[in-house]
């Protein structure tokens, strides 16, 4: 008894070990930052970090009665709610098609997973440079075929659309390789019994595929939640929040505020917001998710 | 099992360290031994954004300061974006681990003057490292903040029309003759845009050097005067009315342009005629596009243009304001001045070296020199000038030309939000 209770010790300990380098990191890039931002965000203070001016809950109230918080929260919505379902809906589809074992499949998983791997910085530049309306090669293209193109990066209506595109084309790969790691964890003999049973293709990725791919999928969700969330790069590259705001999202918001009018206890009371928001959000639909797998398992 | 717990605690302590020097490595300011004379070396670092075709002129510049100088001074420089470079500044400045020099807009002097990140520089002028009488008049009272100086000159340069002659051509335009007032300049592109498949003319309106300001001013309007919003004046309605009509309705160009994007259409050579500064014109040429460039048309209450500079600044970081001094002492030398102008196609930013006949070399340096004192800059000596431009002038020119909203609203509406913040 006592040998099993020193072994479940010094397991703990080597757990303990083992997280200690991660939990550091965590605490010296994420935890502490998180606190400061929080503190910062009742103060007012200049470039110099000097001038330190306690101002409660000011911060806070401004927040709500500013115009620009609620519109670059409505794009952060506008940009959450249209990727997420289209991503993980899209990472789905191929990873169902490539999951099969040929030379083609392997071909489109390499292609689809590529712009995953690449700077999204790069990524956006290119797309930036061939949906130019006027040295574009997409519009040169379409132009010749007669029909009439639009300045999408600078219109208020496409802009949006088109970074959301962009995103997709760079995103989906990534969870499509996600999703097919949890496809090929799913033992084939449930399949084989649902053929026994004469079950039809669909009946057998609703009743099978779907709630075994649950928690993988679940994972994938609430990670390309956050990441909508937080969206930056590609959108400081192609349209720096424009035109007239309609691409501003809230870490744009923030950076601005932060790095362009040096505003840092504001920017860090709209960070202290974001964090809220995409915790709940992401706790609410981990549950909701889980719960669903529970009661479909 | 200690020996186990040991071994983990040097890991962390090990990558602890890591962090921490990670963290505070200090790489400016510091004065070392030289190899082989053995006295003290000097390293003050420098942070610029000359990423353009300017960056090797510069570059070779400093080599030359580097090995020429006598006070074993040496010059490390960093040239990034100027994005990046105003990002880690501003976390930089604040720790007091910012380069000894950095060099920017003058219109951002303000935002790094008054909280103390920038340090005052007038002794640089009584001492007489920098003559002040050369100094261009245009930027002179825009290197001071609180009057006292706290920037010296890096470069000056003023916009022109650029003009593409092929397509002059081709539109039946005579390619010597460019067009000298508003009249000329709205009659030639309506002609570009009816005769060829071409745009006219085109003002860039975000992420650029400012040119509807020069639209503004030519009609006598303005944005900021005598520290008021005067952005929605009589004036400026009639300015922007007119020429967003041209380019919106009359399809002179694209409505919403970046500075990259009116430059690459110039490039590709589809468009007639933009403002551009001296940086453009090496690029064009090795392009091998047949241009020329002309001062800006003159508008119905002055001939006027856009200045621009980009001055030098100490940072309140640095400890070593002999060896700072020393450089901006010889980089405002007639002799540097000279090779960066015939390196780059600037004018050189000291009014003294109009006539040198060593400028001659370059065409370009004298007729970019020559409005060097009937020229304006861009909302200078405020504290939030990107602000301004970011959130209130930008979003007012994309509203009017993207959405065809009402000039006098949108302007109105501008004015007040200028004037919540310049208050």
């Amino acid at each position: 008894m006592k040998t099993k209770s020193s072994l479940g010790k010094r397991r703990e300990r080597a757990g303990l070990a083992f997280a200690a380098p991660s939990m550091l990191i965590l605490t010296v890039f994420v935890f502490i930052p998180l606190i400061v931002a929080f503190i910062f965000s009742f103060f007012k203070f200049d470039m110099m970090f000097n001038n330190f001016e306690f101002l409660n809950f000011y911060n806070y109230i401004k927040l709500f009665r500013d115009g620009r918080f609620w519109g670059a929260l409505w794009n952060t919505v506008y940009y959450t709610v249209c990727t997420v379902p289209l991503n993980i809906g899209l990472a789905l589809i191929a990873a169902v098609l490539v999951k099969r074992q040929s030379w083609f499949s392997s071909f489109c998983k390499s292609v689809f997973f590529i712009p995953a791997v690449c700077s999204l910085t790069v990524i956006s530049i290119v797309w930036s440079f061939l949906i130019n309306k006027d040295i574009g090669i997409f519009s040169y293209w379409l132009q010749s075929l007669g029909f009439h193109t639009v300045d999408l990066l600078n219109s208020p209506i496409w802009a949006m659309p088109t970074v959301i595109l962009v995103g997709l084309w760079k995103n989906f790969g990534f969870y499509m390789v996600i999703l097919l790691a949890g496809l090929n964890g799913i033992d084939e003999s449930y399949y084989e019994a649902a053929d026994m049973d004469g079950a039809s293709g669909f009946q057998k990725f609703w009743r099978i595929t779907l709630p075994m791919l649950m928690p993988t999928l679940s994972f994938t969700i609430v990670n390309c939640m956050i990441g909508s969330f937080q969206v930056f790069d590609q959108v400081y590259i192609m349209t720096k929040g424009g035109p007239l705001f309609k691409t501003q999202t809230l870490v744009q918001l923030i950076y601005n505020t932060a790095f362009e009018s040096f505003d840092m206890g504001y920017a860090s009371t709209i960070a202290v917001a974001l964090f809220i928001i995409t915790f709940t959000v992401s706790v609410l639909t981990f549950k909701h998710l889980t719960r669903d797998e529970d009661s479909l398992a | 099992m200690k020996r186990r717990i040991l071994s983990a605690g040097l890991v962390l302590v090990l990558l602890l360290t890591t962090f921490l020097s990670g963290c505070s490595s200090k790489e400016e300011g510091t004065k070392e031994k030289s190899e082989d004379s053995g006295s003290e070396k000097t390293v003050i670092t420098f942070w610029n954004g000359f990423t353009g075709s300017d960056k090797e002129t510069l570059e070779a510049l400093v080599d030359e300061y580097n090995q020429t100088n006598d006070k074993n001074i040496e010059v490390e420089m960093s040239i990034m974006p100027w994005d990046s470079l105003y990002q880690k500044l501003s976390t930089v400045l604040s720790v007091k681990e910012g380069p000894d020099m950095v060099a920017m807009a003058t219109e951002r002097i303000g935002t790094y003057a008054e909280p103390g990140a920038f340090v005052d520089v007038s002794d640089a002028y009584t001492t007489g490292i920098i003559n002040e009488s050369a100094v261009p008049e245009a930027l002179k009272e825009n290197l001071k903040y609180d009057d006292e100086y706290y920037g010296v000159p890096m470069n000056f340069a003023t916009l022109l029309l650029y003009y593409n002659k092929t397509i002059f051509e081709e539109a039946g335009l005579d390619p010597e003759s460019p067009p000298v007032n508003w009249e000329e300049l709205e009659q030639d592109a309506q002609q570009i845009v009816d005769n060829t498949d071409y745009y006219g003319f085109d003002m860039a309106v975000k992420e650029t050097t400012p040119m509807w300001c020069i639209m503004l001013w030519g009609n006598g309007g303005d944005i900021i005067e005598n520290g008021k919003a005067v952005f929605n004046s009589e004036e400026n309605v009639e300015t922007i009315t007119r020429w967003a009509e041209n380019i919106r309705d009359k399809k002179f160009g694209p409505e919403v342009l970046t500075g990259g994007e009116i430059d690459k259409l110039f490039e590709s050579q589809k468009l007639g005629m933009y403002f551009c500064g001296p940086w453009a014109a090496g690029g064009f040429e090795n392009a091998g596009i047949n241009f020329g460039v002309v001062q800006a048309p003159e508008g119905p209450a002055q001939q006027v243009t856009q200045a621009n500079a980009v001055g030098m600044y100490m940072t309140s970081s640095s400890e070593q304001k002999e060896a700072v001094y020393d450089f901006f002492g010889w980089w405002n030398s007639e002799e540097t001045q000279i090779k960066w102008s015939l390196g780059t196609g600037f004018p050189p930013a000291r009014t003294d070296l109009e006539d040198d006949e060593r400028l001659a070399e370059n065409p370009y340096i004298e007729e970019f020199s020559k409005p060097a004192n009937e020229s304006q800059m861009y909302l200078q000596k405020l504290t939030n000038f990107s602000e301004i431009d970011n959130q209130v002038i930008i979003p007012a020119f994309e509203k009017i030309l993207l959405e065809d909203a009402d000039v006098k609203t949108t302007l109105d509406e501008a004015n007040k939000q200028i004037e919540a913040l310049i208050e």
